[in-house]
């Protein structure tokens, strides 16, 4: 790997980082607003929900908590806005395997490749547990 | 709601702030912020964090890669460790009991304050040992011309208070892997080389389990692999786990968020806030020591891990 690619890689690197960060920022604060002035008691009472779930056997599985909010206006900006948040890694490897692949870095472009392999297990991992 | 959203951004604000200066990711501090302030289940906090880590790292470290403390092929080439242990760890934390990760967090929580109280006395960097007298490879070493480098030029004078005998040069793994570089110092980029890549890589991958398990950036785990076990700079060490911890987290969160178990809720004020302590963090640390607060951090962390342990023995 060059001068050029390690140039490319600290020149957009950061960009990726901070696209990602600020698209997700916007979107999470559109989902707040949109609640906040449609329905902030479903907010409310997700909160609650959560704090009571805390002595429950499922030890707080988010997953059954979350339905009272998923129908409410704002919520699919939210649950986009983690989304993005959480692909943030997944894109910046993708971004440095493509660099090692253009300079012909094969072991780095193998390693990363591998990583993404791994982050893509994660959501099989999640889907089947 | 707005008292409820301003108090989670305010809490994750100062724990993103907090976590960037120490490079120890915000997770930390939040999940027992979330489970003892805010009282929400351990699980609830843990999958909360992981998605706020990755906000930290790609706030923090953005500015570490642009300004070149950040060893981007370290970086890259340990992620398979802490990716791989990440995944385990996530897997792991969905069948254990809300009492048994709560014991685990009271220790992580108490080896970062011993890691931090060790990191006190840290200047920077922290130098390669090899035997006196010999290379690491077990060579003697060539005697360039007196007052000159091997190659005849003057030799760099080191940083004022850095170490004089870190060496810039590798190992043969990591040579191979070129995995040196340099820093940026007052007098020009500094050189620096990497060493003992397999056993940081071990290291790693018990970094990754504990980030997934515990929803921590486990920076200090990363931060020790590097700096004590690899030999890298530490204020290298600390930028490059920075950048670490967001593909760490990222993996753990991925196997919450397709499990349906993160809180959106709670999520959405607490990313939104950790990220904004993260921006103005990492500018601290590239601009100062911060040796004042770290004896005061020391001391959070331990009183914290003496309640988490509390609850988890009491069930309280």
């Amino acid at each position: 790997m060059g001068l050029e690619d390690d140039r490319l890689l600290r020149t957009w690197t950061p960009r990726i980082l901070r696209g990602a960060l600020v698209a997700s920022a916007i979107l999470l604060v559109a989902g707040l607003c949109v609640i906040a002035a449609t329905e902030p008691h479903a907010y409310v009472a997700s909160y609650r929900a959560l704090e009571h779930a805390r002595g429950s056997t499922a030890a707080g599985r988010s997953s059954s908590v979350n339905h009272q909010i998923a129908n409410v206006p704002g919520d699919a900006l939210l649950v986009t806005g983690l989304l993005v948040l959480t692909l943030v890694p997944i894109a910046r490897v993708a971004f440095a395997a493509l660099v090692f692949l253009r300079a012909r870095d094969w072991v780095f472009f193998a390693l990363t490749s591998l990583v993404l392999a791994l982050l893509f297990l994660g959501v099989v991992l999640g889907r089947v547990g | 709601m707005l008292a409820i959203a301003a108090s989670l951004f305010a809490l994750s604000l100062g724990a993103g702030f907090v976590g960037a200066i120490f490079g120890i990711g915000g997770g930390v501090l939040l999940v027992p912020a979330l489970t003892l302030v805010l009282h929400m289940p351990i699980r609830v906090a843990i999958g909360v964090s992981l998605i706020s880590v990755v906000a930290t790292s790609a706030g923090a470290s953005a500015a570490f890669v642009r300004d070149g403390w950040t060893n981007l092929r370290v970086a890259m080439a340990l992620e398979v460790a802490t990716t791989a242990g990440a995944l385990l760890g996530a897997s792991l934390a969905g069948v254990l009991s809300a009492r048994v990760l709560e014991g685990l967090f009271a220790v992580a929580m108490v080896v970062s304050a011993i890691e931090t109280l060790r990191q006190r006395s840290r200047d920077g960097t922290s130098p390669a040992r090899p035997e006196r007298g010999r290379n690491l490879d077990g060579t003697s070493p060539a005697r360039p011309e007196r007052g000159r480098n091997l190659d005849g030029t003057s030799p760099a004078r080191p940083e004022r208070g850095r170490n004089l005998d870190l060496l810039p040069t590798s190992d043969r793994l990591a040579a191979r892997l070129r995995m040196g570089g340099s820093y940026p110092g007052q007098n020009g980029p500094v050189p620096y080389g990497v060493r003992r890549v397999l056993p940081g890589a071990a290291l790693m991958s018990v970094a990754g389990l504990a980030s997934g398990l515990l929803g921590i950036g486990a920076g200090v785990l990363k931060v020790m692999a590097m700096d004590s076990v690899m030999g890298l700079p530490f204020k290298v060490s600390s930028a490059t786990s920075n950048f670490m911890i967001g593909v760490t987290a990222g993996a753990g969160a991925l196997v919450y968020l397709a499990r349906g178990d993160i809180a959106t809720t709670i999520a959405a004020p607490v990313a939104l806030g950790v990220a904004a302590g993260a921006l103005v963090g990492s500018r601290v640390l590239v601009r100062s020591r911060v040796r004042v607060l770290r004896m005061a951090f020391v001391v959070l962390l331990l009183a914290v891990a003496a309640q988490m342990g509390w609850r988890a023995a009491t069930g309280g």
